[in-house]
């Protein structure tokens, strides 16, 4: 009895063991298999600017327009007057020179119909000539040639590559006056006065230079990081694209002059007076939404509005936004990364009255409390219909288990990935979700988006000093899952800010926002992707324009993409 | 799961007690302690050290060794060294069980990092302990608040408030919980509470503001959100008197071994130190004053460094907005510190502000002598100097601060305060230069909108109008269109002749502020500047119902009755019945009233009588009058010709 009571539990622990070996893992990392060579260089030389820990962002987009998502990354540069390259704490790896580079995606789907994804590195050939200290990138046709075109946050002047539509860019930021010399991080095109052109808003961060540099005391005396409250905050700029290649800087005409220690961006229409509204995610300050007042001007109502500070009244360090309906009850929630010890906020629309924070009720309260958000973004990675939610981890302040190891950036953290369990419940999944998600990296930006066009969402991580990541989705290919192209009558254009919903009234619906810029100073893919779970049936449709306006398109074949085009399909009042 | 804060609980003594205590004992992570200061870094080693010798005395007891533990706990508390600071408070639980601190303070860590259940293990193992206390309760209420168990909440925090029924606290959280249920009416009642036992937490107000929209009041929704303020709830925790104490003693000893450093002393460092870490506790200034009278009385500390501790003491004084204490600290360290240049600015900025100028530029020059190049001793005597307001002293005041500008060009300030200077000196290019590199180069909203303000007067001076308008829109784009900014900026507008425009933006400011009696005029002035006479007297009537004995307002409006273009406006009685026969300055008004009620051979008397008490009177002025005695003299109208200059010109 007693020898068979030793076996018994040891059989058991192998078998978990092995049950847990089995487990296929949620996302699989394939960034050097796939060619995505790119890393990050931070320049820092141990000097402590607070420029060095914040960047960057990355971009999935189809420059090119063969129906692929290439990849735009961003870099950094050596920090600092009178530095060496030599004095760099970790030296540049690759490639070189240092420049935002541009993967073009050689996507093959093969006769087994599996997928080959292969990156190129095209920056040479595409005239990208972008040396500036890089953090972010958003993407936006401002010429409306059909083309996607790339504006650049930096450290340092901004920069706007015109695409020219045969594989080349050219800047045009002194020609279209689009520059901003501020500390950008995030930015977003946006049409707020819904002429027809893209408009630019540009999130600023703080007014930091080499000469008013600070070092601040840790406790023990010994010199830290300062947070960005020691510095001014910069001022955001709205830039009204005059229609003839120039945008004008319209910042104080249209009443923008709250501000920030501004980061994360994101447009939608909050209030649907068919005017987009824009929230910015601030660091350590409360968040702004600007309400489009519809006369070219704004108003912030975000402390009104309850998604300005958290539910005990607090400012936090806000860095990364993703705005989706992730409880499926037809409005849009945001949802906000945050510093350690902070807990990330999930502010939960009210019937687009105004939002609560329901970060506690959703379960990822303790959860986030021990990281430092940035990118973040739901995607439904399970294709079951419920939008999941992924965070891009990395601390700012050096973390104590690490500097006992005597870790050089003493900073990195595993990203995570929580489960929608539907009604409003999240749990996290990060254990069981890959060996990526054991990896402890200091990631910035995520990008989502279907890389390998086979029905679900991967991710793109961009991390500060160290090597970008490609998660390739390995899960969603077990369900039923429907995907939306949604172009604009002239078929040029993604339909930007449209609500994509499928399932018929009084069912379960879902809806998606085609949408570019969200997560933290990065691009998204606007197509939208649904879960269908194990449902085979053919599938209803319906967009909800920023005009008010709807359109439905019935019976959809599942498990392909389709294009849909506004004005194709039937109005319904 | 092991019980971490249940251990040191006593309800596993006697388990424990058995297998030896000290067997359970974990090693303390040993720390990155590189990065600590060297006081600090020693004193830890030296804790560390004492506690394995402890270990392997049997003569010093677990409660004792405990204690040890315990210690080191606090001090890696402080330092924030947390994942150390934890295993040495799970060690002191071991040893020494029946203290109420460790649990506390080990549950005050592990909620800080996130780890829920252990925090609420600790607690709850307290409440047990000391049920007639009512912290453990209102802090296992937070903890469980943290994990969205808000019935176990406030079952928790109604158990504090049997207890202690006037703790904020307890209501706070109460109201929290209640919120999070979705009982608005039951949050407010909490919230209010415990606003009204801290009024100065208004942070409350926002947590009110929401549960009132919940509620669906908006109108108190809007209330709270306009009165919520950064005060946050104070918990008035007495148990936690040894961790903060702890932080304080480390962070004095930091700064006192930061002001012996003879090699690397660096002051603006030094004051960084300071104003993180020890401007926030009660008592520190004054501890560190009676160190220094101390250590130069015992003479264990040179003059300089005490200097540098009266320095850290101004600093504490100034950031509690202490201004005696802390100018009296500045001056000690100056005279202490052999004109220790930091403290000696300090002060003489404080002597100038409350105007004792001469006394500041004697010292001033000292320094200036001893430092030629330091621009801020420069920038500090130009301030002195200008303050006398000898022109004299304004030249030499832009000598220093030009020289302060080319020591150092990136300073806004230095920029500003020459301009001002130069604006004195009626300098007004150069001062326009200044204001104009001033502005480029500050960063703060408010600071660039008072520079353009300034530029936007001087302009508004020298009646350049499209430059002041230019540089007010850009205060406005900053800070916002207050209503005097707004009234300002219309004023400009009318000057600039845009006479509707001006009435419009008057109008404006009226309509979201009624009671603005100077808005009210200058869109009625500026609506007869736009020879909108009907318009006008509109405004005119409403602004005398609104404001009847106002004398500015009854004198345009008998104007207007009496003289107006617009014959059909005219009304001598009631014109006249808004003049006082008596007094001088309604003179011209009263005689154009009598005309106008045909009674013209009285205003031809009156008029004679301003004729012949003329004295101060223009040509132009004895013209018109001779002119508007002739004519009533002929018994016609004054006023059908009447242009908007000629109504106003009284």
């Amino acid at each position: 009895m007693k020898s068979r009571a030793l076996v018994w539990p040891s059989i058991c622990f192998l078998w978990s063991l092995a049950t847990v070996a089995q487990e296929p893992p949620i996302y699989l990392e394939e960034s050097q298999a796939t060619g995505l060579d790119f890393v990050h260089f931070n320049g820092m030389t141990g000097s402590l600017y607070i420029a060095e820990t914040m960047g960057s962002g990355c971009a999935l987009f189809d420059f090119d327009g063969d129906g692929d998502l290439d990849v735009f990354l961003v870099q950094g540069q050596l920090l600092g007057p009178d530095k060496k390259l030599e004095d760099a704490v970790f030296p540049p790896k690759s490639p070189v020179p240092l420049m935002d580079r541009l993967y073009r995606n050689d996507l093959k789907v093969l006769a087994d119909g599996s997928r080959q994804i292969k990156f190129t590195d095209v920056t040479e050939s595409s005239g990208i000539r972008a040396y500036g200290y890089g953090m972010g990138v958003t993407i936006g046709d401002y010429d409306s040639d059909g083309w996607l075109d790339l504006y650049i946050t930096n450290y340092g002047p901004n920069q706007l590559w015109r695409n020219k539509g045969d594989g080349t860019f050219e800047d045009v930021t002194r020609a279209t006056a689009s520059d901003d010399p501020n500390w950008s991080v995030a930015a977003i095109f946006l049409d707020y006065n819904n002429d027809g052109h893209l408009d630019l808003f540009v999130s600023n961060y703080i007014q930091f230079d080499f000469k008013n540099h600070r070092k601040c005391p840790t406790k023990s005396g010994s010199d830290g990081y300062c947070g960005p409250s020691v510095y001014p905050d910069a001022p955001d700029r709205l830039l009204k694209n005059l229609g003839n290649g120039r945008f004008e800087d319209v910042t104080a005409r249209a009443k923008i002059n709250a501000f920030g220690s501004g980061l994360g961006v994101v447009a939608f229409d909050f209030n649907q007076d068919h005017f987009l509204d824009i929230y910015v995610a601030n660091d350590a300050d409360p968040n702004i939404m600007w309400i489009n007042q519809g006369d070219g001007t704004f108003q912030d109502e975000a402390l009104f509005l309850g998604c300005a500070v958290n539910a005990k009244g607090a400012a936090e360090a806000s860095m990364g936004i993703e705005v989706e309906d992730y409880d499926g009850d037809g409005d849009l929630d945001l949802f906000v990364t945050h510093l350690s010890t902070e807990t990330h906020t999930l502010y939960n629309n009210q019937n687009n009255r105004f939002f609560e924070d329901q970060t506690l009720q959703a379960g990822i309260g303790p959860r986030t409390r021990s990281a430092t958000g940035f990118g973040t973004g739901w995607t439904d990675y399970d294709n079951d219909g419920n939008l999941d939610l992924f965070i891009a981890n990395g601390n700012v302040y050096a973390i104590e288990a690490l500097q006992r190891q005597k870790d050089p950036y003493p900073v990195h953290q595993p990203n995570q990935l929580f489960r929608n369990l539907g009604q409003g419940k999240l749990e996290e999944v990060s254990a069981s979700a890959g060996p990526v998600f054991k990896l402890s990296e200091v990631s910035r930006g995520a990008a989502f988006g279907d890389i390998d066009n086979d029905g679900d969402a991967d991710i793109l991580v961009s991390n500060n000093s160290g090597p970008v990541r490609l998660l390739i989705n390995q899960l969603g290919q077990e369900n039923n899952w429907i995907g939306i192209k949604l172009l604009d009558t002239s078929k040029k254009f993604d339909q930007i800010d449209t609500l994509v919903g499928i399932g018929d009234e009084g069912g379960k619906r879902l809806w998606r926002r085609v949408r570019r810029t969200s997560s933290y100073a990065s691009s998204q893919d606007p197509r939208c992707l649904f879960g269908l779970a194990k449902n085979t049936n053919k599938v209803r449709v319906e967009a909800r324009y920023l005009d008010g306006s709807n359109e439905v398109w019935s019976q959809l074949q599942p498990n392909q993409y389709h294009v849909l085009t506004r004005g194709s399909g039937i109005r319904e009042p | 799961m092991i019980k971490y804060c249940l251990l040191g609980l006593g309800l596993l003594t006697s388990v424990l007690q058995a297998q030896t205590s000290r067997a359970l004992l974990k090693d303390v992570p040993k720390s990155d302690l590189s990065q600590l200061h060297e006081t600090i870094r020693a004193g830890l080693t030296n804790m560390l050290a004492q506690i394995e010798q402890a270990k392997q005395d049997a003569r010093v007891s677990d409660i004792e060794l405990g204690s040890f533990y315990g210690q080191l706990a606090l001090n890696l508390h402080a330092m924030e060294l947390e994942d150390a600071a934890l295993v040495a408070y799970e060690n002191a639980l071991i040893l020494d069980a029946d203290n109420l601190r460790w649990p506390y303070f080990a549950g005050f860590l592990y909620k800080l990092k996130g780890q829920l259940d252990r925090a609420q293990e600790c607690y709850r193992g307290l409440t047990l302990q000391r049920p007639q206390d009512p912290w453990p309760l209102i802090r296992l209420g937070n903890v469980l608040l943290d994990k969205n168990l808000n019935d176990e909440a406030q079952d928790s925090f109604n158990g504090a408030a049997k207890l202690e029924p006037n703790n904020a606290s307890t209501w706070f959280g109460l109201g929290q919980a209640a919120s999070n249920k979705g009982d608005s009416s039951a949050a407010i009642q909490h919230f209010t509470r415990a606003l009204e036992l801290q009024p100065k937490a208004t942070s409350i107000h926002y947590l009110l503001a929401l549960a009132y929209r919940k509620s669906g009041d908006d109108s108190l929704a809007r209330q709270h959100m306009q009165a919520r303020g950064e005060g946050k709830i104070e918990l008035l925790d007495p148990h936690l008197k040894d961790l903060n104490d702890t932080v304080t003693t480390m962070a004095v000893h930091v700064a006192l071994a930061l002001a012996a450093d003879e090699k690397q002393f660096s002051a603006p460092k030094f004051e960084a130190f300071i104003v993180s870490q020890l401007t926030s506790r009660d008592g520190i200034a004054e501890y560190l004053v009676q160190q220094a009278q101390q250590g130069l009385k015992t003479a264990q500390m040179n003059a300089i460094v005490a200097a540098r501790i009266y320095y850290a003491a101004g600093i504490v004084y100034e950031k509690r907005q202490q201004p005696q204490q802390s100018r009296t600290c500045y001056q000690l360290a100056c005279d202490k510190g052999n004109l220790f240049i930091e403290p000696c600015l300090r002060y003489l900025n404080s002597i100038i502000a409350a105007g004792d100028s001469l006394e500041a530029i004697d010292l001033l020059n000292e320094l200036a002598d001893l430092e030629p190049n330091d621009a801020r001793i420069r920038f500090s005597r130009a301030a002195a100097l200008m303050n006398s307001g000898h022109e004299d002293n304004l030249k030499l005041a832009v000598i220093d601060l030009k020289l302060a500008i080319t020591l150092n060009p990136d300073v806004f300030q230095y920029h500003e305060r020459l301009a001002i200077a130069n604006e004195l000196l009626g300098n007004h290019e150069q001062a326009k230069q200044s204001y104009s590199d001033a502005v480029a180069m500050a960063t703060v909203p408010e600071d660039r909108a008072r520079i353009h303000l300034n530029l936007a007067k001087m302009c508004q001076s020298q009646g350049d109008f499209p430059c002041a308008l230019q540089h007010l829109d850009e205060a406005i784009a900053l800070l916002g269109p207050t209503p005097d900014l707004s009234y300002t900026r219309a004023t400009i507008i009318g000057a600039l002749k845009r006479y509707d425009e001006a009435a419009q933006a008057m109008a404006d400011i009226r309509k979201s502020n009624p009671d603005h009696l100077d808005a009210s005029l200058g869109e009625i002035v500026a609506l007869i500047m736009a020879q909108s006479w009907d318009s006008a007297q509109l405004k005119l009537e409403s602004a005398l119902s609104n404001w009847p004995n106002n004398r500015r307002i009854q004198q345009l409006m008998a104007r207007m009755l009496a003289s107006s273009p617009v014959k059909t406006n005219r009304d001598g009685a009631r014109a006249l019945a808004l003049t006082p026969a008596q007094n001088q300055d309604w003179h011209e008004i009263r005689a154009m009233a009598l005309a106008e009620s045909n009674r013209f051979d009285e205003a031809v008397r009156i008029l004679k009588d301003i004729e012949e008490d003329g004295s101060q009177m223009t040509d132009k002025d004895r013209a018109e009058l001779a002119i508007l005695i002739h004519m009533f003299q002929q018994k016609q109208s004054c006023c059908d010709e009447y242009d908007s200059q000629r109504f106003l010109k009284p």
